[in-house]
């Protein structure tokens, strides 16, 4: 379980994030909207332990980040898997060596039994063929799958996303969003969207929280957000500019 | 807006400096801190070794080979019109040992290598691959940094002695072809004017402390780089002259503390 209780954040004395308070159950997906700049990023970073924040607490299985060192912090990101927006898959090695790395450093698997997860991972997002292939060498699709298999490669608790289909095309975008829910389903994960896309917000989400002006407000469920009551979240999720 | 007064700029500008040096302080000391605290990766470090060591021969001997060649055609020429002709193996053997050897092999290096390193972890940061590292609970800093910086502080003093004779032989080979100079008076007067001090101190002494200061400096600069491709560039140039400018400092003072 994710606990957020009033998370402040500043960049230079800006204030990014203004008293968050998130609450995320085990085994939900839950996504996080809002407009860019807003903070969903950071929040994910936050999240994560790969900055600190200003104040307030973050609690994953009631442990709080707050004044970890980064041996501990290490231990918590170890129930984590994270998709990062640009893909982030290491230049100097393969897709075969970019899956493994979590497994070799800390797993005592053997070479040939990681070679096989890592492949079982790859035929789950579909990319068997890429094992030999360096980065450079795929889409910005497939660089997302094998993000995606990266992230899942370490069976974690909680998975991130952050910004899984932005910049894709509608198809590969859609592929990418039934990964999400079935590798999830099938991994039993709690799983973390940050996005503004709409095809993913419908897709993904069970729990929508939109970031505000540096605020959390719950909104209602993928069924009804399109029509949603708050006049925020309806112009948001409409594409509508405020007059 | 208005401008800020000369005393608020030049307080900014000392109190940026001040933290700039303390972020480094630490940085380094939680490179070193991974020597105990964290798995030592050999596999890493030999290849920055091969990558920084074998692939900077040709550059280094090229460099040296011109270093030594100019100075010892400078050297002979003034030398030989006052009748000091047999001093000159000496004279470039000091000159090439105790320091053009190590400082030219250290700014080769600082340029071809810690340029490449300050780059690639810049890259790194930019693209999110040193957040996603730290996200598998896998450190950059015992992962990246630490592997660079020891193979810069073990390859610095095997380049400097491949510098060294390349300059030294040089030399000679210049005095002996363009100024007709006999080989033998040039290897005895190198033989019996210079001591064993001034042939080990530039690779013992220089050769690790020049790695140091290119590994860490290199390291810490990429690692705080600037986003987008500009910081990457802001990152290559502010390493090479952070190193140049720190190298020719401390071979002020290694000079003088050791000769």
């Amino acid at each position: 379980m994710i606990d957020i209780e009033n998370l402040f954040k500043e960049y230079n004395g800006q204030p990014v994030l203004k008293g968050v308070n998130i609450r995320i159950k085990e085994g939900r997906k839950t996504t996080i909207i809002g407009s860019s700049g807003c903070g969903k990023s950071t929040l994910l970073r936050l999240i994560l332990g790969l900055e600190p924040y200003t104040s307030g607490e973050i609690r994953i299985d009631d442990q709080p980040l707050h004044r970890m060192s980064e041996t501990q912090l290490n231990q918590v990101r170890l129930k984590f898997g994270m998709v990062f927006q640009s893909s982030a898959l290491f230049d100097s090695m393969t897709v075969g060596e970019n899956i493994a790395l979590v497994l070799k450093e800390h797993t005592k698997l053997t070479d040939g039994v990681i070679k096989t997860k890592v492949l079982e991972a790859l035929n789950l997002v579909e990319l068997r063929d890429t094992y030999y292939l360096l980065p450079s060498e795929l889409s910005g699709g497939m660089k997302k799958r094998v993000a995606f298999a990266r992230a899942i490669i370490g069976d974690p608790k909680i998975l991130l996303f952050d910004e899984p289909t932005t910049g894709l095309d509608p198809i590969t975008s859609t592929t990418i969003e039934d990964l999400i829910n079935t590798v999830t389903q099938k991994v039993g994960a709690t799983t973390v969207v940050v996005t503004h896309q709409i095809s993913t917000i419908l897709r993904t989400s069970e729990k929508i929280i939109m970031i505000q002006d540096g605020t959390a407000m719950k909104t209602e469920g993928p069924k009804k957000i399109m029509k949603s009551k708050n006049p925020l979240v309806y112009r948001f999720v409409n594409g509508l500019v405020e007059v | 807006m208005t401008r800020p007064d000369i005393a608020t700029r030049l307080g900014t500008s000392i109190f940026d400096s001040l933290s700039w040096m303390g972020r480094y302080a630490l940085h380094t000391w939680e490179v070193i801190r991974c020597l105990w605290s964290q798995k030592i990766r050999f596999r890493h470090i030999f290849e920055q070794m091969y990558k920084i060591g074998l692939l900077s021969l040709p550059i280094v001997f090229t460099t040296l080979m011109f270093v030594g060649m100019v100075f010892a055609s400078q050297v002979s020429k003034e030398f030989i019109k006052v009748g000091a002709g047999k001093i000159i193996g000496a004279i470039v053997g000091f000159a090439i040992w105790r320091e053009l050897g190590p400082l030219f092999t250290g700014v080769v290096v600082a340029a071809r290598v810690g340029a490449a390193i300050s780059t690639e972890i810049a890259a790194m940061k930019v693209t999110e691959q040193l957040d996603a590292l730290r996200s598998m609970a896998i450190s950059p800093f015992s992962n990246l940094y630490l592997p660079r910086l020891i193979a810069l502080i073990l390859m610095m003093p095997i380049l400097i002695v491949f510098a060294d004779g390349v300059g030294f032989f040089s030399g000679m080979f210049i005095y002996k072809f363009l100024f007709h100079g006999n080989i033998n008076a040039y290897m005895n007067s190198a033989l019996h004017l210079l001591n064993s001090l001034d042939i080990y101190a530039g690779v013992v002494y220089k050769g690790p402390v020049f790695g140091f200061i290119i590994g860490s400096l290199a390291t810490f600069i990429g690692a705080n780089t600037k986003a987008g491709a500009s910081g990457i560039g802001w990152s290559a140039t502010t390493t090479v002259v952070s190193i140049l400018l720190t190298i020719f400092i401390v071979n002020f003072f290694l000079s003088y503390i050791i000769f």
